[in-house]
């Protein structure tokens, strides 16, 4: 890779400024698993690299009941995969992160890089989206919060300013008759990229019907996307096998995929279909378990 | 009309500055210059002929280059040097103390868990890891934490039989008063 000046700034401000003063030669080095192989590849070439890494108040997990989980940017996907609170409150965000890539690049990459590099099949978005989950910028002083499916403009391309860092993602606590699941499937079982993912939550009402919906597909679009239709078409209604198949469908009408090298734009329409509606029935399932534990 | 070489960036000599640095590496203080864009892997490798650890895809998808830092395995061809400060360092040449093979390393040998042996080091460190936050792991546990080395010679079936071994032996309490004597 060519070469750089190597810099460690030791808070928010200090990053800020040097991005700052260097807009457009500047990268932020995290956990590097994505950024030293584009570099490596001379893909791109900043003249100066910034590893946030030393600032000490950018890593953690907390949780409250009024404002949900709060993870700093810099918190590894292991940490948020072995998190006490991730698994009880939010399993099907654990899900995620276990199925991405390999224990060595868990342990490096972050949840901050894995939004700010902005692939579309990164795999923590669809599971954050349908979580409802929200993401601090912060410059030199200044804060904005977005909700995280305002975040993503393209592949690679968020609306992150160039002197900008993600400090934060919050997600709120969900409803209390909420089930999650996150489906992925890749090529192998584990270490792949997303062919397909898939992420649903659904908060149930009277009679257990749906009273509210979110599903969010990646890997297949520009952006994680998520299906408008598959979410009203189960608004009202049990889930059964048909009712599933049919959200299946929706879902596949929505999403918009190419064919590349890990699968044809066909056979990734068809496993949206396959895995959302799988991932609906899953909530389903959840639902009647916790209800029947409840009762004994 | 001919096409026309690609125009490398261009800097003046002095900007390829060099980075003095303090790796912790198997329990041993090294101080040594580096350029920012040096990679920990060739650190090892090329300058301090720590040759155990192996250079694979440099992408972190096959993990022969795995090492331990501060107990956690990290493909090293993904990190750079000088992020490697103020961190306890593990390689393959860590492992065996005062010249005897780790509990591991004999598994290895002993159920022909070593063909050409490129990712041998991978397999072991990973292995490591897992014994020392779960001395009874499960198949399934053992496979998940080898998940992240690829084999191209055994089919991993003898790696799996050999880190089982090591569990069914209860060999683990000696690899985690070796990490105690280790520090990591």
């Amino acid at each position: 890779m060519n070469t750089f000046d190597y810099l460690k700034p030791r808070s928010v401000e200090e990053t800020s400024l040097l991005m700052g003063q260097h807009i457009g030669e500047a990268k932020i080095l995290a956990g590097g698993t994505d950024l030293l192989i584009a570099m490596r590849y001379q893909e791109i070439s900043p003249k100066y690299l910034i590893d946030i890494k030393g600032i000490s108040d950018l890593r953690y997990i907390q949780y409250s009941e009024d404002e949900g989980m709060r993870c700093g940017s810099l918190s590894t996907i292991c940490d948020i995969g072995d998190s006490r609170i991730v698994k009880e409150r939010f399993p099907d965000l654990q899900q995620a992160t276990l199925s991405i890539g390999t224990p060595q690049i868990r342990n490096r990459g972050t949840v901050g890089g894995n939004l700010c590099n902005a692939s579309p099949a990164a795999d923590l978005v669809p599971s954050l989206i349908v979580l409802e989950s929200e993401v601090t910028l912060v410059k030199s002083g200044k804060t904005r919060i977005l909700k995280l499916e305002d975040f993503f403009v393209g592949p690679g391309q968020t609306v992150i300013e160039q002197d900008e860092i993600l400090s934060e993602i919050r997600v709120p606590v969900p409803p209390r008759n909420s089930q999650g699941c996150f489906s992925k499937l890749g090529r192998t079982r584990m270490g792949d990229l997303s062919t397909v993912s898939v992420a649903v939550r659904i908060t149930f009402g009277a009679n257990s019907k749906c009273e509210c919906v979110k599903i969010a597909l990646g890997a297949v679009a520009p952006t994680p996307l998520r299906s408008k239709s598959a979410e009203d078409f189960l608004i009202g209604k049990m889930i059964n096998d048909q009712v599933s198949e049919t959200a299946g469908r929706w879902a596949m009408e929505d999403c918009q995929p190419i064919t590349d090298v890990r699968a044809s734009r066909d056979y990734r329409r068809e496993m949206v279909k396959v895995l959302t509606s799988r991932a609906v029935r899953a909530c389903a399932n959840n639902l009647r378990l916790r209800e029947s534990t409840q009762r004994i | 009309m001919c096409k026309q070489p690609k125009i490398a960036r261009e800097y003046p000599k002095d900007l390829t500055v060099k980075y003095r640095i303090t790796l912790d590496i198997n329990d041993e203080l090294i101080e040594i210059e580096v350029e920012p864009r040096t990679t920990l892997l060739d650190v090892l490798r090329n300058d301090l002929k720590l040759t155990g650890t192996k250079k694979g895809c440099e992408v972190g998808e096959c993990g022969v280059c795995t090492v331990l830092i501060d107990g956690e395995p990290i493909n090293s061809c993904l990190m750079l040097a000088v992020e490697a400060g103020n961190k306890k360092i593990l390689t393959i040449e860590g492992l065996s103390l005062d010249g005897q093979l780790h509990f591991l390393q004999k598994a290895f040998i002993e159920h022909g868990a070593i063909q050409c042996g490129f990712c041998t080091p991978g397999m072991i460190l990973s292995a490591k890891v897992l014994l020392d936050k779960n001395p009874h792991p499960s198949e399934e546990e053992i496979k998940e934490a080898l998940s992240g080395v690829l084999c191209r010679c055994t089919g991993y079936q003898q790696i799996i039989e050999a880190v089982s071994s090591v569990v069914e032996s209860g060999s683990t309490q000696r690899t985690t008063d070796q990490a105690i004597t280790k520090g990591v």
